[in-house]
């Protein structure tokens, strides 16, 4: 399973050089930072450093790179907890639970219980990389695109279905979100709701939107509270709750081994990833909960659940980048950007002829696993802080940040533009209870759902009795129908008891 | 006592329809561009699953109401003072810059939020806007119009 020449040859690159090392924590924090940052995440702060890497060699440019993304998967739980606004689409579920629990004075509980589960699920996910780096790989190449069109409509029926109060309105808000994510010119190139604009040309920009769909209910709801905590007693930095929060984590291995589980498999489905990974294994915990009802109130399972996942979904899309040479998702497309900067091609002939590098940079990700447990502690110390400042003064600051982010994501006025019509949109979603998350999730992956919809209609032609042929399509269809079917009837046994 | 049926709700009415009329909107303009198979096979599904919903909601608030509702939410001026003023910062960082029109931002939306104190809304505004377009462009030296074209 494990090439122990080649595994022996890493540790000999590594140890024998301190250069790639230096790197490691300056990623780490640049990746905190910029996933805490909503709007900007670690693709951003990725893409930025990308060509500073040209100086580097190339293990040094890549565990750079990837220490960001490790960083970053964290950062992006720091502001779902603290502010309900997820810092990226990987940490929507991280605010079902985080936030609440922030809001009950736990948030150093949560951020505790978010930053173990992340790095405990990054470091068991690089080890599974490291065992099954070969299988998975060929796992991966026997899905086709009528698997990847089921797993996407399961992760957005998922969110529709258990994210609002109403079935209905969760999947009509999913639905818009896809019709939304469409905008733009098709595939034959025909232009689809621009109203002519050119802006509107590559579609309505997704992030800005995302951010100001979350923002609207903590930035508009009018202030009852002068804190995001109203107890002051509760509003204090416990260096002793984060660390109980970190070891509470043992406390939940099912959703831990659950939530890293199913990142790595998602993660490793190109164009799917931690977006999706965090709500699945956040919806099957809380299904397989015997206490569901509590979801959503600041169940820590619920934090444990998504954080597992959308970190371990790392680990599963590097196995895709590095035994495929296919980016699972934008920050794998940034890694394998980097591959060219070196003139490195990554698939089956890197990972045939440089197992070495690739085992080297697996350990590598190991180890960020491990130090990104330390240094979050001490960062935590200081984002937390955000906890002490009055709400008057911390949402228009927030409403600055994102509009900033929303410029430097499109370059241009247009992501603004699209932060301001969401901002509003938002709202009148929260004040009907249209859930905003299952929207965000249809708009993301729009796109991609169309695409595979085109090629599984090619690959058939139309023909249903093509579906036979997919046994594993067809396990995914019977589970999407059952992810809606199994809440409906849960609501209807509710309803019924509530009438007696 | 006979318990009253709730209302339906006029506001979610219109949003109901409003997300109708873009949905059925937006399929006829994809339609238009092409009816090719290419470019309708997931907008005519989606658009057409979400109207069967959308009516389905409309007729369940005509015929039963919602009882979890907050009127007073739904009446509050201040979330919609605070949409137009985070339009009006859009609108102006292009023609003023970006930190002038944090600045002009961060002193309308204080006092909506319920700051009261001229002189913690001047320095909070100055300091934060001045504070975060240098941080912004200084610092991290990303090209965006911080002082206007």
């Amino acid at each position: 399973m494990i090439d122990l020449p080649a595994l022996s040859a890493a540790i000999g690159i590594l140890s024998s050089d301190a250069g790639p090392w230096m790197w490691v924590v300056p990623g780490l924090l640049l990746g905190l930072a910029a996933g805490a940052v909503p709007g900007c995440g670690a693709g951003i702060a990725m893409a930025i450093v990308l060509p500073f890497t040209y100086r580097m060699e190339f293990l040094e440019a890549i565990i750079f790179l990837t220490s960001i993304y490790t960083g970053g998967g964290f950062g992006s739980a720091i502001p779902a907890i603290l502010i309900n606004v997820p810092g990226g689409p990987s940490a929507v579920a991280t605010a079902f639970d985080g936030h609440p629990m922030a809001r009950k004075g736990q948030h150093n509980e949560a951020l505790g219980l978010a930053l173990s589960a992340s790095a405990i699920a990054t470091l068991v996910s690089y080890f599974v990389l490291l065992l099954f780096v070969q299988p998975m790989s060929t796992a991966v190449l026997a899905l086709g695109p009528t698997e990847f069109l089921f797993v996407i409509l399961w992760g957005i029926t998922l969110i529709g279905a258990l994210a609002g109060r109403s079935m209905g309105r969760g999947l009509v808000a999913g639905l818009i979100g896809i019709l939304l994510g469409t905008i733009g010119i098709s595939v034959l190139g025909d232009m689809r709701g621009t109203m002519g604009s050119v802006y509107l040309m590559d579609g309505i920009p997704a992030i800005p939107a995302m951010i100001a769909l979350f923002a609207a209910r903590e930035v508009l709801k009018p202030i009852d509270s002068t804190h995001l905590v109203d107890d002051s007693a509760l509003r204090t930095l416990e260096f002793s709750k984060i660390i109980a929060g970190m070891v509470a984590v043992v406390r939940y291995p099912g959703p831990l081994i659950r939530g890293g589980i199913i990142g790595a498999v998602i993660g490793a489905l190109p164009g799917v990833g931690a977006a999706i990974a965090n709500l699945i294994s956040y919806s099957e915990t809380r299904r397989a909960s015997p206490h569901p009802e509590v979801f959503g109130t600041g169940a820590p399972e619920g934090v444990v659940a998504a954080e597992s996942a959308n970190s371990s979904s790392e680990g599963g899309s590097m196995t895709t980048l590095l035994a495929l040479g296919i980016p699972a998702g934008g920050a794998t497309a940034i890694i394998m950007g980097a591959f060219g900067i070196h003139n490195v091609t990554g698939g089956p002939r890197f990972f045939s002829e440089h197992k070495d590098i690739v085992y080297a940079i697996i350990l590598s990700n190991m180890i960020q696993a491990v130090v990104l447990g330390l240094l979050g502690i001490l960062v935590l110390r200081v984002v937390s802080m955000v906890v002490h400042v009055p709400t008057r003064f911390l949402m228009p600051a927030i409403v600055v940040a994102a509009v900033f982010g929303a410029y430097t994501i499109t370059g241009s006025i247009v992501g603004p533009a699209a932060f301001a019509v969401f901002l509003a949109v938002g709202w009148i979603m929260y004040l009907y209870d249209f859930p905003v998350a299952a929207m965000v999730v249809g708009m993301l992956l729009g796109t991609g759902l169309e695409e595979e919809a085109l090629r599984t209609w090619q690959l058939s032609g139309g023909d249903p009795a093509y579906l036979l042929e997919r046994p594993v399509a067809l396990v995914i269809a019977f589970l999407l129908i059952a992810s809606m079917v199994a809440p409906a009837l849960a609501r209807r046994r509710q309803r019924a008891s509530a009438a007696v | 006592m006979l318990k009253s049926k709730p209302k339906p709700r006029l506001g979610y009415l219109l949003v109901v329809a409003g997300f109708a009329t873009f949905t059925a909107w937006y399929v006829g303009d994809a339609a238009s561009a092409s009816t090719q198979i290419e470019n309708l096979a997931l907008i005519v599904p989606a658009g057409v699953v979400s109207l069967a919903i959308l009516a389905g909601l409309a007729v369940h608030e005509i015929a039963y109401g919602t009882p979890h509702h907050d009127p007073a939410l739904v009446r509050a001026r201040a979330p919609w003072l605070m949409v137009i003023a985070v339009a009006g910062f859009v609108a102006g960082i292009e023609p003023l810059g970006f930190t002038p029109a944090t600045v002009v931002y961060l002193a309308v939306a204080l006092p909506i939020l319920g700051e009261r104190r001229p002189l913690v809304i001047a320095l909070y505004a100055l300091g934060l806007g001045i504070g975060l377009g240098l941080a912004f462009s200084q610092v991290a030296s990303i090209p965006a119009p911080f002082w206007g074209r």
